[in-house]
């Protein structure tokens, strides 16, 4: 170990992770400039009922809204959306929730199994590229599940797929 | 109702609201304002309070206080006394808070004002805040200062204070993607008792963009890694250890030479 008052070194940076010359980074997006035709309150799909209450469980139709609507932004407001399966947000879809008291809450013997373990909710399929991002939501378990990942997402070459 | 009884998410509309005394918010509270036009919290001429907003929930030590944000609002005290002691927010929070996209507005290079603070009436229990974002301060004596343990400041923006950041304490603190305008200090890092690292950030127009103490052995060791500056980058006892840009990395403090490692990824 040696002290350096003033000392100079090289830090490899690698060109995937930087945006001009700078490791990507971007501010939590306010979706302010878009027109509210272009945001879903998933609570208000009167065709795919979702009940964010705790005790309904909500998947199929949370899948099947996010499967209809890539593009929008997709507004949780406050509640507990149980899901017993993975929730899979394909590329073009933004997540937005009520801070603090919107849940993703897995539950069931499918999230059960250690050695196979099933992700709550994903980002894309494999082979997909595209923007996705999720904000303001809280991630969790209704139960004691060791086959649970909360958030799977897949690598791809843009940098602008984002969880925040 | 326990802690999580009563969360609220508290909407502000566009507009200028005339406060005449503070705001308290509560573990669960998000103060959330117009996106697409920010809501202006403006403090009257003789505001009684010393702070516009008391971010920390007064029945739970500062460790504890989780689950509070507030976003998309601008916090301004032009109309208070340059040289009253005033500072904007109490942010004396824990984890799970999120504090993003507020611009504190300040007269400019008053003597008293302060954006942020993050050791209010916790004689014990500290704070144990992670990460602010993309903040703007305007003016002000000291635009954060922040007293705490570990953080990530991204994002931020300091334009006319006297000191942009002064670190109170902090054992690992990272400033990336920042800017320091037309200040005397950008951050202070005296009080820092571990790491200070300045990354991908631009000092223009300073006296000095990180300006702290010096000695063998480090007290505490400073970074600097791709920063832009037209003046004297870093600043230790008064000597200027750094003038200009970094375009690689800068380091102050102790090295360990078996780190220095071929890089197999980088392009």
């Amino acid at each position: 170990m040696q002290f350096q008052e003033s000392g100079n070194l090289n830090t490899p940076r690698p060109l995937s992770l930087l945006v001009d010359g700078k490791i990507f980074t971007m501010a939590p997006p306010t979706y302010g400039s878009l027109s509210a035709d272009r945001v879903i309150n998933v609570k208000t799909v009167i065709s795919l009922p979702v009940f964010g209450n705790g005790i309904h469980d909500d998947t199929a139709n949370i899948n099947s809204i996010f499967a209809q609507n890539t593009g929008k932004v997709i507004y949780f407001p406050a509640g507990t959306y149980s899901v017993s399966n993975t929730i899979t947000i394909p590329p073009g879809s933004r997540v937005v929730g009520d801070a603090y008291a919107s849940y993703f809450s897995a539950i069931g013997e499918k999230f059960s199994d250690a050695s196979a373990p099933l992700a709550l909710v994903q980002l894309g399929k494999p082979g997909d590229t595209g923007v996705g991002q999720i904000s303001d939501m809280m991630f969790t378990v209704a139960d004691v599940l060791p086959g649970c990942k909360l958030v799977a997402s897949l690598p791809s070459s843009s940098p602008n797929t984002g969880l925040s | 109702m326990g802690t999580t009884g009563q969360p609220a998410i508290v909407y502000l509309p566009a507009g200028i609201y005339k406060m005449a005394k503070s705001l308290q918010l509560y573990r669960g509270t998000v103060l959330l304002g117009d996106a697409t036009q920010l809501p202006t919290l403006k403090a009257i001429k003789d505001f009684p309070n010393d702070h516009i907003i008391y971010g920390k929930d007064p029945h739970q030590p500062g460790t504890n206080n989780f689950m509070i944000g507030i976003k998309n609002i601008v916090l301004d005290s032009n109309n208070v006394d340059p040289a009253s002691q005033i500072t904007l927010l109490d942010w004396t929070v824990s984890q799970a808070t999120q504090l993003s996209n507020v611009i504190f507005n300040m007269p400019n290079f008053s003597t008293g004002h302060k954006g942020v603070t993050t050791q209010y009436n916790t004689p014990t229990a500290g704070n144990s805040n992670v990460i602010m974002n993309d903040l703007t301060f305007n003016g002000g004596a000291i635009g954060m200062d922040v007293n705490g343990q570990q953080w990530l400041f991204k994002g931020m923006s300091f334009n006319r204070c006297t000191t942009g950041m002064n670190i109170v304490s902090g054992f690992n603190v990272v400033v990336s993607a920042s800017t320091f305008t037309d200040c005397f200090t950008g951050i202070d890092a005296t009080g820092a008792s571990g790491s200070l690292t300045l990354l991908d950030s631009n000092g223009h127009n300073l006296n000095a963009l990180v300006r702290s103490s010096n000695s063998d052995p480090a007290g505490h060791f400073i970074i600097v890694e791709n920063v832009k500056s037209n003046s004297k980058t870093v600043v230790l006892n008064n000597n200027a250890l750094v003038t200009g840009d970094v375009s690689d990395t800068w380091v102050h403090g102790d090295t360990v030479s078996w780190l220095v490692q071929s890089c197999k990824v980088c392009g």
